[in-house]
C-alpha cells in the first residue's frame, strides 16, 4: 500500500483535481439542500461532464457530490423542518427543534462537525479495508462472481419498494436492457431490432436522465410545491457549542460513524438505514434521553456522522467486487469504467497510483465539505427557496444536453425520453426503479460470469456448487431474502394487529 | 360579479377556462389495482419477450452457452415473479381480501402527460432546427406557461440560463448543438 502513496499524492495534487472537487462538493450541497431535488439526481444530472475528464478529476467531482448531499440534505431539514434529502430526517428531529431554540447556527455547526467526521472515518475504513476486501475478491472465480452479483441484486430488490417480487421483476427488466447492444462473448447484435446505432448498448446515463431525473421532473404534475421562502438573516446566533456539548458529541460521532460505515458496506442499505438506526442507538445510550426530539446535541451529531459515514463504505464493494452499495455509487462505477478502472484487485495493485489518489480524495472532499459548510451555508440556505418554475425547466435542458452530449446525437436524447416514459409507469404501478438502475450497471459482470462460469463446467449448473465461497454466497443471499420475507411478514402482522 | 368576470380580458378568460377544467378533472379519480395490473403487464411482456428473443439472437451451433441463455432466464425469472404477484392478487380477490389499489387523478395525470408533450416538442424543435438553444428556450417558455407563472423576472432568469447551458456545453465542453 505504502508504494502507491506517493505517486498517488503526486497524482492529487493538481489544481484541476481541487477545482472540481470543490465544484462537486458546492453544486452536491446546493442540490441536497433543495426539497425534491435528490443526490441521485445530481449526480446523474452531471454524470456525462466527467466523460470528458480523466479518473481522478472525474471522480473527484462526483465523489464531491456524493458526500456534500450527506451534509446538505441536514440545512433544510434543520431550517425548515424539511429534509433536503431523505436520509437527513433523523437530523430534522432535533435540529428544527434547535433552530426554533434560536441555535440555528449552533445546529448547522453540529451538523457540518458530525458530517466532516464521519465522512473522514469512513473515508479511512476504505483507505485501509478496500485493498484487504480486493485481496479476498482476487480469490473468486467466475461462479462465485456470479453469485455475488446475484446477492447483490437480490438484496437490492427486496429492500426497494414494498414488494420483493415486484423489486425481482424490475431488476430483471435492468438487467435484460443491458442485454441490448452486443453479446458480450461472441460480439453478435442483440436485442436491437434492426437499429445499427443500439450495436453499442444504451448508455447508463441516457438510461437514468429518463429513468430518474426526467421522470422526477414528471412528478412536478403532482401539484404546484410550495415554495418554501426561507429568510436567512434571522439566523443571529453566534454559533457557540459549549464545552460540554462537544464533549457529549464525541461518543455520538464515533459510535455513529462505525454504525454508518457497517451498514454502508451491505450493498443496497444506504444512508437512511444509518442514519435512523445510529439515532436509535445513541439514544438508548444517552444520558439525556429527554432531549432527544426536543433538539438534542447527541440527536443531530449521530444521524449526520452516520448517514456520511456511508459515503466511503459504500465504495468499499463496488471498489473491490463491482457491487454498488447503494444507486448513487452505482452510477459512479461507470465513471471508474469508462477510464478503464475495473472493479477488483488490480484497480490496487496496476492501476494503485490512481486508485489510492481517489481514496485519499475523499478524505479532502470532506474537509472542503467542511470549509464550504462554515463559509457558505447561508447561500445554501438561500437556495433552498428558489422557486420550482425557475428550477424545473433548467433541470429538463441540463439532462437534454446531457443525454445529447453523451454520443453527440438526438437519437440518446429520444432513449431518455423512452425510459422517462417506462419509469412513469412503472411509478403509476408502484414498480421500484432503483433495482432497474442496479440490473443496468451489473448486467454485464453478472452475465459474462454466468455463462463463462457453464462453458468451463461445460453446461453443468454444478459449478454454482463447486467451492466453499459459493455455498457463502449462496447461504448469504437466501439469508437476504429470509430476513427480507420475515421483516416483511412481522410487519403485515404488526399492521393487522393494529387494525383489530 | 359573473358578468364582471366574463369581461375580462382573454388571458383572464383562459385563466378562468383553465381553472374550471381542472376543477372538473381534479374530481374525478381512477381506483388502480397496482400489483394485479403491473403483474398482468410483466407476465404479457415477458411471454412476448420469449417469442421475440430468437429473433433479436442469433446463435451459433457449436456454443455450449447462447447468446439467448441469459436473456431466456430472465425472462423466465419474470414471468415467474409476475405470476406469483398475480396469483397472491386473485386468490386476496377470492377471499374478497383487500387488494393493493392506488387512486390515480385524472388532473395529474393530464398534467405528467401534459409536461411530456412538451418535452416532445422540444425534442423535435432542437432537431427542426438544429439548435439547441432555441429548442431550450421554447421548452422554457411552455415550462413557465405550464406553472402559469406570471413574473417577467422568472421568464428572463429561465431564458438566461437555457441560453447560458447551450454556451457552457457548445464552448466549454465542445458539444456542437
Amino acid at each position: 500500500m505504502l508504494q502507491y502513496i506517493v505517486p498517488a499524492l503526486q497524482n492529487l495534487f493538481h489544481v484541476e483535481n481541487f477545482i472540481w472537487l470543490n465544484l462537486g462538493v458546492f453544486i452536491g450541497s446546493v442540490f441536497a439542500a433543495v426539497p425534491g431535488l435528490t443526490v441521485i439526481l445530481c449526480i446523474i444530472l452531471f454524470l456525462p461532464f466527467t466523460y470528458q475528464m480523466t479518473a481522478i478529476p472525474g471522480m473527484m467531482f462526483l465523489l464531491g457530490i456524493y458526500c456534500a448531499g450527506g451534509y446538505g440534505g441536514s440545512v433544510s431539514a434543520i431550517l425548515i423542518n424539511t429534509p433536503g434529502t431523505p436520509h437527513a430526517a433523523a437530523t430534522m428531529l432535533d435540529g428544527y427543534p434547535m433552530n426554533k431554540q434560536g441555535r440555528t447556527k449552533a445546529a448547522l455547526k453540529i451538523a457540518l462537525y458530525a458530517s466532516t467526521f464521519g465522512g473522514i472515518f469512513s473515508a479511512l475504513m476504505l483507505l485501509f479495508l478496500a485493498p484487504q476486501v480486493a485481496k479476498l475478491a482476487a480469490m473468486l472465480g467466475t461462479a462465485e462472481y456470479f453469485l455475488v452479483c446475484l446477492f447483490g441484486l437480490t438484496i437490492i430488490a427486496g429492500i426497494s419498494g414494498d414488494s420483493m417480487l415486484k423489486g425481482i421483476i424490475a431488476a430483471c427488466l435492468g438487467l435484460l436492457i443491458s442485454c441490448i447492444g452486443s453479446d458480450p462473448m461472441t460480439s453478435r447484435a442483440r436485442l436491437n431490432f434492426g437499429m445499427d446505432r443500439m450495436y453499442l448498448g444504451l448508455d447508463l446515463a441516457i438510461c437514468l436522465i429518463g429513468l430518474f431525473a426526467l421522470s422526477q421532473v414528471l412528478t412536478k404534475a403532482e401539484g404546484k410545491e410550495e415554495r418554501m421562502v426561507l429568510d436567512t438573516s434571522r439566523i443571529k446566533d453566534g454559533g457557540e457549542i459549549t464545552k460540554s456539548e462537544r464533549k457529549r458529541m464525541i461518543l455520538p460521532m464515533f459510535m455513529s460513524s462505525l454504525i454508518g460505515t457497517i451498514i454502508g458496506i451491505i450493498p443496497g442499505t444506504g444512508a437512511s438505514m444509518a442514519s435512523w438506526f445510529s439515532y436509535d442507538r445513541v439514544r438508548a445510550i444517552s444520558k439525556h434521553k429527554e432531549e432527544f426530539g426536543h433538539g438534542s446535541v447527541e440527536g443531530i451529531a449521530a444521524a449526520e456522522s452516520a448517514n456520511n459515514a456511508v459515503t466511503g463504505a459504500t465504495l468499499i464493494p463496488l471498489l473491490t467486487l463491482g457491487i454498488p452499495g447503494d444507486g448513487c455509487v452505482a452510477i459512479m462505477l461507470s465513471a471508474l469504467m469508462i477510464n478503464g478502472l475495473n472493479p477488483g484487485l488490480s484497480l490496487f495493485t496496476t492501476q494503485g497510483d490512481i486508485m489510492y489518489a481517489i481514496m485519499i480524495g475523499l478524505i479532502f472532499v470532506n474537509l472542503f465539505m467542511f470549509l464550504q459548510g462554515r463559509f457558505l451555508t447561508n447561500l445554501f440556505a438561500k437556495v433552498v427557496s428558489v422557486p420550482q418554475e425557475i428550477l424545473t425547466p433548467i433541470i429538463v435542458i441540463f439532462c437534454f444536453a446531457g443525454a445529447y452530449s453523451v454520443n453527440k446525437s438526438y437519437f440518446d436524447v429520444g432513449v431518455a425520453l423512452a425510459f422517462c416514459a417506462i419509469a412513469w409507469i412503472l411509478r403509476k404501478i408502484d414498480f421500484p426503479a432503483v433495482p432497474i438502475l442496479l440490473g443496468l450497471v451489473l448486467g454485464r459482470m453478472t452475465e459474462t460470469n454466468f455463462r463463462r462460469a457453464l462453458q468451463l463446467s461445460k453446461g453443468s449448473p454444478s459449478i454454482f456448487f463447486s467451492s466453499p465461497f459459493c455455498f457463502i454466497f449462496i447461504a448469504l443471499t437466501v439469508l437476504a431474502v429470509a430476513s427480507v420475507l420475515m421483516s416483511r411478514f412481522k410487519e403485515r402482522r404488526k399492521s393487522a394487529d393494529a387494525k383489530e | 360579479m359573473d358578468n364582471q368576470a366574463k369581461r375580462g380580458g382573454p388571458l383572464a378568460r383562459v385563466d378562468r377556462w383553465l381553472d374550471e377544467t381542472g376543477a372538473k378533472l381534479r374530481q374525478k379519480e381512477m381506483a388502480v389495482p397496482t400489483d394485479l395490473l403491473g403483474g398482468v403487464l410483466f407476465l404479457i411482456f415477458g411471454v412476448a419477450m420469449l417469442f421475440i428473443i430468437p429473433s433479436q439472437i442469433e446463435v451459433g451451433k457449436k456454443e455450449v452457452v447462447t447468446g439467448r441463455a441469459f436473456p431466456n432466464l430472465l425472462m423466465y425469472v419474470l414471468i415467474a415473479c409476475s405470476a406469483a404477484l398475480v396469483i397472491t392478487q386473485v386468490v386476496k380477490l377470492i377471499r374478497h381480501q383487500p387488494i393493493k389499489v392506488t387512486k390515480i387523478n385524472l388532473l395529474v395525470e393530464v398534467r405528467a402527460l401534459l409536461i411530456f408533450l412538451f418535452m416532445l416538442i422540444y425534442f423535435f424543435v432542437c432537431q427542426w432546427t438544429n439548435n439547441f438553444a432555441v429548442g431550450s428556450c421554447v421548452f422554457a417558455l411552455l415550462m413557465l406557461l405550464f406553472f402559469r407563472c406570471k413574473k417577467p423576472l422568472y421568464y428572463a432568469v429561465v431564458l438566461v440560463a437555457a441560453v447560458l447551458i447551450w454556451v457552457a456545453f457548445r464552448f466549454g465542453l465542445n458539444v456542437n448543438f
